[in-house]
This record gives structure tokens, C-alpha cells and sequence, in this order.
């Protein structure tokens, strides 16, 4: 039987165990992110910092480009989001059967998001190259126009989905297949002795059980939508003019760039904000 | 023995290790570098090339040797990488104690008094030794913050064997180069009797590359008492509109003022002849790139200016506001002197800033460097008051990004001239 002290050690335990992760949460997540808020009511410059009130906040809402940025990052989210889950869900599902060589099909949809966005970036810029890129080359062996891919203005952030859509599906693939595998197989074995065909089993059975999981992929792909950076970075650095200009990608101009770290923390709440608000939609929805 | 005691020694002793483990590295981490030395200097430096990047070093290097007492900690970063590290090192209030920087973000960090004058440490013929042109870009209210390193000319490459073969003549005086209707001739027979894909292209994605073609125009970012835009008057927009046709007749090459294709590459492979806006910087590149074909190197084209208008300019070495002033412009001294800015010139095809240097050997093709001693004298005055205003540094990628907003069909030349003088008035004001 414990005694007091022991009892006391005991529940002391656990909190000594995780103290070293929670300080290096709130030393490396927690105070940049209150410090964030923090520093989107100053204005930011070399010679030193003053308060500035709203003065950041108002400028947002005259600053075209940040209306530009939120457009195409709406855009892009718009442009990724269904496509990645909606696959990645038809490949898990294609893939949670027995079938020669699962392992490695499994693995071939994986690897993409295993290198680095920055990666992903280079070898989609190489294959969208309007000079010497590989589609290009396709296009002109079948007697097809060239097109200006990333420079066509029109065509850059379709491009752009395309290559995260490619990196992301894997990542997604693995989640459902996870979701997929925890479904008792009786419930199919009890649906076919009443005689319900594959779509049936997919609708009644499948996608019900899979809710939880749906609600979490779609949930993480639009938070990561809206933390797209890097692969737009190489591709096109928000180019050409401001065609694929993101949030991110915009707030790390204005850190960097133009220097502004006041405006660019700015930028980041309200980023903040709307990824904030479209989980809250999100959850209703799928609480609906 | 207690079994109690026993069974919870081992949870003690991993619990006590893991805090001391962490507890070691925060304050490893808090330790300063500098602890173990009497004097440390911490160095940045930006590169442009590997090339670049070898010589430099090479000069820390060498000072290294002559002074075993002074150790330097050095930073390296790629030019379109400096800007971050130098926000990020002044956010943290931990600028190096000298940097290579780029002309245009001097000024801001003068302003804001976070260089150190050098004036008492340095000799008093110090800044005689300099071209006077580009020692105005560390000398500031009668303060000496750096030196200046070899200067970098912009000019017009082109691929000489096309040009052999469309048997054009590329233009060896100044008061011979191409008007911009002759440029847009030559493009357009090149185009007809040669492989190429494109004649023109543009310098990579940089405003610098493309300006010279402003004032060739008559035009200017801002006006010459810096209280308004000027690029969107009309020899601004006139310049925009420019751009934006030869790329429309499909005469320029698509994708370098985008910053979507290696504009290097698209030269080096034969896919276009001309280089517009380049300079001897890229020599050593192409040395090493370009094998399949010769290239050479004329004046910029005369607009209306009636002159082959360049941007000449290069990085120099500063010294911010250190806490071992002397150690620090012993170094700057040091990589400032007539034996490193020999090397710079020979190894990097650089134009010397200083003057009256002896002992220069340009290794990679001497015969072009005095065509670039001679483009750098085409250097309007108010471009190089516009290059050393703060305004321009913290504006020059967002002008750069509607002028690839033209080009690329999403605005008007004079769209794209109003947003420009929005951004440039903004910072015109502050």
C-alpha cells in the first residue's frame, strides 16, 4: 500500500515525464505565437519598434495584393482539397484488397510525400520548363501546341495543384487505408448475404464508418493548403506578377523582403483566423 | 532491501537523466561561441557564384593566417538568401560584425545608425584609393561604412557563333551601339537565319537587369527630388510597353523576368543569342556553362537618351556596429586592399573599384573586360542616386513583380506603371 508521499511522488510521475516536451512546446509554438499576435500591433523597423495600435490591421483591408493573396490561396485549397481526398480515398480503397504487388503500389503512392516539398518544387518546375520541360516535348511529339505552363498566367496555379496533388495523395492514402482496415469485415460479410453489391457496401458500410477519418483528412488537407509555401516558392515565387501569390508565401515577403515584420505578423493572425473558421465550418458540417 | 525502493529506482533515474539531458543542451546552446577566444569576429558574406564563393573564402582565409589572433565565424548565404538571414540577424540583434552587402540595403541600415563609422580607424587617404562612384555607396553623411568590391557591369551578351552566322557585327564603341529599332531588327534576323528559339531574353528575375532600359528611355523610377514616382510617366510606360511587345512577338523569351526558367541555362543551350542586361559577372558562369558555343559581349542599346545607359554596381564590405570595432576594420581593411580587390578582379572578371590598381590579370577572357571599364562610365547620375535611396531596396521586388505582371498579359504597361508608383510612393513617404 503507498504511502502519502508516495501517493504524491506517483502523480508527480507523469508531469516530470512530459515536462521536457511541454517547455519545448511552449519555448518553440506557444511564445512565437503569442509574441506573433504581439507584434502585429507594432510597426517594425531596423531603427527600433513602436506601438501602432490597428494601424496594421487597418492596411490589410486596403492592401490589394493580401486580398490577391487570400484569393488564390482560396483558390488553391479549392483546387487540391477534393481532388487529393476524393483520390487518395479510391486508392486506399483500391489498395485494401488482395492484390499482387500491394506493397509496392502502396509504396510508389507514399513516396512522393517522402522528399522534400522543395523537391517536389524543382522537378515539376524541370517538367512544366515552357523550353525544356518533358510535357512540353510530349506535347510536341503528338503534334500539340507548346504551352507557356508556369508563365501563362492562367495556367500557373493549376499547375501548381497538380504537383501537390501528386505529392499529397499518398500521405492521405495511408490515413484512409488505417480507417479502412479498422472496419470489422463482418459488416460486409452480414451486407453480402443480403445480397448489397460493391457501390452499396461503399455507401452504406464504407463511407459511414469512414466519417471520423473523412472529417480529419479534410480537415488536415485544408490546414495544409493553407500552409502551402514551398513548393510555390521554387516554382514561382508567387509569380509571374502575382499569379500564385499565397498567404504564406505573402507573409514571408513582407517579413523578408520588404521588411515589414509588423505587417507580416499581421498577415499571419488573419491567417490564423480563417483556417481557424473554416475548421469551426468544417466541423458542423460534418457534425451535421 | 525495500522491494518498493528498488522497483522505483529505475523510474528515478531515467526521469533524472532525461532533465538533465535537456537541461545540458539549453545550456550548451546558451554557451557563446566566443568563450574559448580573446576575439571573434562573426562574418557574412553573400555569393552569387561558386566561383565567388572559393575567392572570398579564400580571403577570410588568408586573413586568418596573418592574424591567428582574431578568430572569424562565418556566415555564407546565396544572394537571394540575404535579405532573410539580415532581417533575421537584425530582428535577433545579432548582425555580424562584417558583411559583403548588396548596394541597395546599405542605406536603410545607416539610417537606422546600425553601422559603425570607420573614419578613426582607417588611414586618411582611405577613401581617395576608390572609384568615387561606387565609394558613395559606403560613404553617407560624411561617414565611411565599408569599401566597395569589384563592380559589377551591366551590358548585352550574345552568342557569337549566331552571330556569325546571320553575319551581324556586334557594335565595339559606345557611340556605335544599336538603337533600340536596330535591337529589334537584329532580333528579328536572327531569328530568320539562325536555330535559336527566342533572340532576346531578358536578365534573370531582378529589377537592376532591367532598368538601364528605363533610363535609355528617358525614364526614372522616381523623380530627381525624390517626392514622387516617376515611372509612370510616359517614357516609363513606354519602357513597360516595350518590354511587354518584344515578348508578345515573341522575340524575348518567356519565363525570365517571370523567374520561372533558368534564364543561365536558356543562354548557355544556344535557345536564345541575345543577353539583355547581363554583365561580366556572369563570365565565370558561362566559362564553365557555355561550352557548345562562343559568346561576346557589346554595349547596352541607346534609347532616346541617345546613350548606352548601365547600371554599374557591385556588393561592398560593411562593418555594423560591432562591439570589436578595431579587430573589425583591420578586416575590412584587409579584404579591401589592393592585393584581395586583384583577386577579386582576375578570379571573378570583375572592374576594380579601386583606382590605379597594379598586378591586373583578368584569367577569364581578358579581352572583353575593357569594353565593361568603358560600359560602366554610362552610368546616368540619377540612377545611381536612385540605387543608393532607401526607397529602392525595399521596393525593387515588388516594382519587379508588376513589370512580370505586364509582361505576362495580366495588366497594361500602364497598369503596371501605376502600381509601380503606388509601391514606390509608399516608401517615398516613410
Amino acid at each position: 500500500m503507498k504511502t502519502p508521499a508516495g501517493q504524491r511522488r506517483g502523480k508527480l510521475a507523469p508531469y516530470l515525464f512530459v515536462a521536457p516536451n511541454i517547455l519545448l512546446v511552449l519555448t518553440f509554438a506557444f511564445y512565437p505565437l503569442v509574441y506573433n499576435v504581439v507584434l502585429s500591433f507594432q510597426d517594425w523597423r531596423l531603427e527600433g519598434w513602436r506601438f501602432a495600435g490597428l494601424e496594421n490591421y487597418l492596411k490589410l483591408w486596403t492592401d490589394d495584393v493580401f486580398w490577391v493573396a487570400v484569393r488564390n490561396t482560396i483558390y488553391y485549397t479549392a483546387g487540391v482539397v477534393p481532388p487529393t481526398v476524393i483520390l487518395a480515398l479510391a486508392v486506399a480503397v483500391g489498395l485494401n484488397r488482395p492484390l499482387w504487388g500491394r506493397l509496392a503500389i502502396r509504396s510508389a503512392y507514399l513516396l512522393p510525400n517522402m522528399i522534400s516539398w522543395v523537391v517536389v518544387g524543382l522537378i515539376w518546375k524541370w517538367i512544366f520548363s515552357a523550353h525544356y520541360g518533358i510535357l512540353n516535348a510530349f506535347l510536341k511529339t503528338l503534334g500539340l501546341p507548346e504551352q507557356m505552363w508556369l508563365q501563362d498566367y492562367r495556367l500557373t496555379m493549376p499547375c501548381i495543384i497538380l504537383a501537390s496533388i501528386w505529392a499529397n495523395v499518398g500521405y492521405y492514402m495511408v490515413i484512409f487505408l488505417a480507417g479502412l482496415q479498422s472496419i470489422p469485415a463482418n459488416f460486409y460479410e452480414a451486407a453480402e448475404i443480403d445480397g448489397a453489391d460493391g457501390w452499396a457496401k461503399f455507401r452504406h458500410i464504407t463511407l459511414p464508418l469512414l466519417r471520423p477519418i473523412f472529417f480529419m483528412v479534410t480537415v488536415l488537407a485544408v490546414i495544409n493548403s493553407f500552409r502551402a509555401f514551398d513548393q510555390i516558392y521554387v516554382m514561382t515565387g508567387g509569380g509571374p506578377g502575382r499569379a500564385s501569390l499565397v498567404l504564406v508565401l505573402y507573409i514571408y515577403l513582407s517579413a523578408f523582403e520588404a521588411w515589414d515584420l509588423g505587417y507580416a505578423a499581421t498577415i499571419a493572425v488573419m491567417l490564423f483566423c480563417i483556417v481557424f473558421a473554416m475548421t469551426l465550418v468544417q466541423k458542423r458540417v460534418f457534425e451535421g | 532491501m525495500n522491494t518498493r525502493k528498488v522497483n522505483r529506482l529505475p523510474t528515478w533515474i531515467v526521469m533524472t537523466l532525461l532533465v538533465v539531458a535537456f537541461l545540458s543542451t539549453y545550456g550548451a546552446a546558451r554557451t557563446p561561441a566566443a568563450a574559448a577566444n580573446p576575439v571573434t569576429l562573426s562574418v557574412l558574406y553573400y555569393y552569387t557564384t561558386d566561383a565567388g564563393k572559393v575567392v572570398i573564402q579564400s580571403m577570410l582565409d588568408d586573413f586568418q593566417k596573418t592574424n591567428p589572433d582574431i578568430k572569424l565565424n562565418v556566415q555564407v548565404a546565396t544572394l537571394a538568401k540575404l535579405p532573410e538571414v539580415l532581417q533575421t540577424r537584425a530582428a535577433a540583434n545579432d548582425l555580424p560584425d562584417v558583411a559583403l552587402m548588396v548596394t541597395q540595403r546599405i542605406a536603410p541600415f545607416a539610417a537606422a545608425g546600425k553601422l559603425t563609422d570607420g573614419t578613426p580607424y582607417l588611414p586618411q587617404d582611405f577613401k581617395d584609393q576608390f572609384d568615387p562612384s561606387r565609394f558613395v555607396e559606403v560613404y553617407i553623411g560624411g561617414k565611411i561604412y565599408g569599401s566597395p568590391v569589384g563592380t559589377t557591369v551591366r551590358a548585352v551578351g550574345y552568342n557569337a557563333d549566331y552571330f556569325a552566322q546571320a553575319g551581324i557585327k556586334a557594335p565595339t564603341k559606345p557611340e556605335d551601339a544599336w538603337t533600340w529599332d536596330e535591337l529589334v531588327s537584329i532580333a528579328k534576323t536572327l531569328k530568320e537565319k539562325t536555330s535559336c528559339k527566342y533572340p532576346l531574353q531578358f536578365e534573370r528575375p531582378s529589377l537592376d537587369g532591367w532598368i538601364p532600359f528605363l533610363f535609355q528611355n528617358k525614364g526614372a523610377l522616381a523623380s530627381p527630388d525624390f517626392r514622387k514616382a516617376a515611372i509612370n510617366e510616359p517614357a516609363g510606360v513606354e519602357a513597360i510597353q516595350w518590354t511587354m511587345d518584344l515578348h508578345k512577338q515573341k522575340l524575348a523569351a518567356p519565363g525570365v523576368l517571370e523567374g520561372t526558367e533558368d534564364f543561365l541555362a536558356l543562354f548557355a543551350s544556344g535557345t536564345t543569342a541575345i543577353w539583355l542586361g547581363t554583365g561580366n559577372h556572369q563570365i565565370p558562369a558561362l566559362q564553365a556553362q557555355m561550352k557548345n558555343y562562343k559568346y561576346g559581349f557589346t554595349f547596352m542599346p541607346k534609347g532616346k537618351l541617345g546613350d548606352p545607359a548601365t547600371v554599374a554596381s557591385g556588393g561592398d564590405w560593411i562593418v555594423f556596429d560591432s562591439k570589436q570595432p578595431k579587430e573589425a576594420w583591420k578586416l575590412l581593411e584587409f579584404l579591401a586592399s589592393e592585393e584581395m580587390t586583384v583577386r577579386w578582379a582576375n578570379e571573378l572578371s570583375s572592374v576594380p573599384a579601386r583606382k590605379n590598381v597594379k598586378g591586373l590579370q583578368w584569367k577569364m577572357r581578358p579581352d572583353l573586360m575593357p569594353l565593361f571599364v568603358e560600359q560602366a562610365k554610362h552610368m546616368p547620375d540619377h540612377m545611381a542616386k536612385e540605387q543608393l535611396h532607401r526607397f529602392y531596396g525595399a521596393t525593387r521586388d515588388k516594382v519587379l513583380q508588376e513589370l512580370a505582371a505586364a509582361v505576362s498579359g495580366q495588366k497594361t504597361a500602364q497598369q503596371a506603371a501605376d502600381a509601380m508608383a503606388r509601391i514606390i510612393e509608399e516608401q517615398l513617404k516613410r
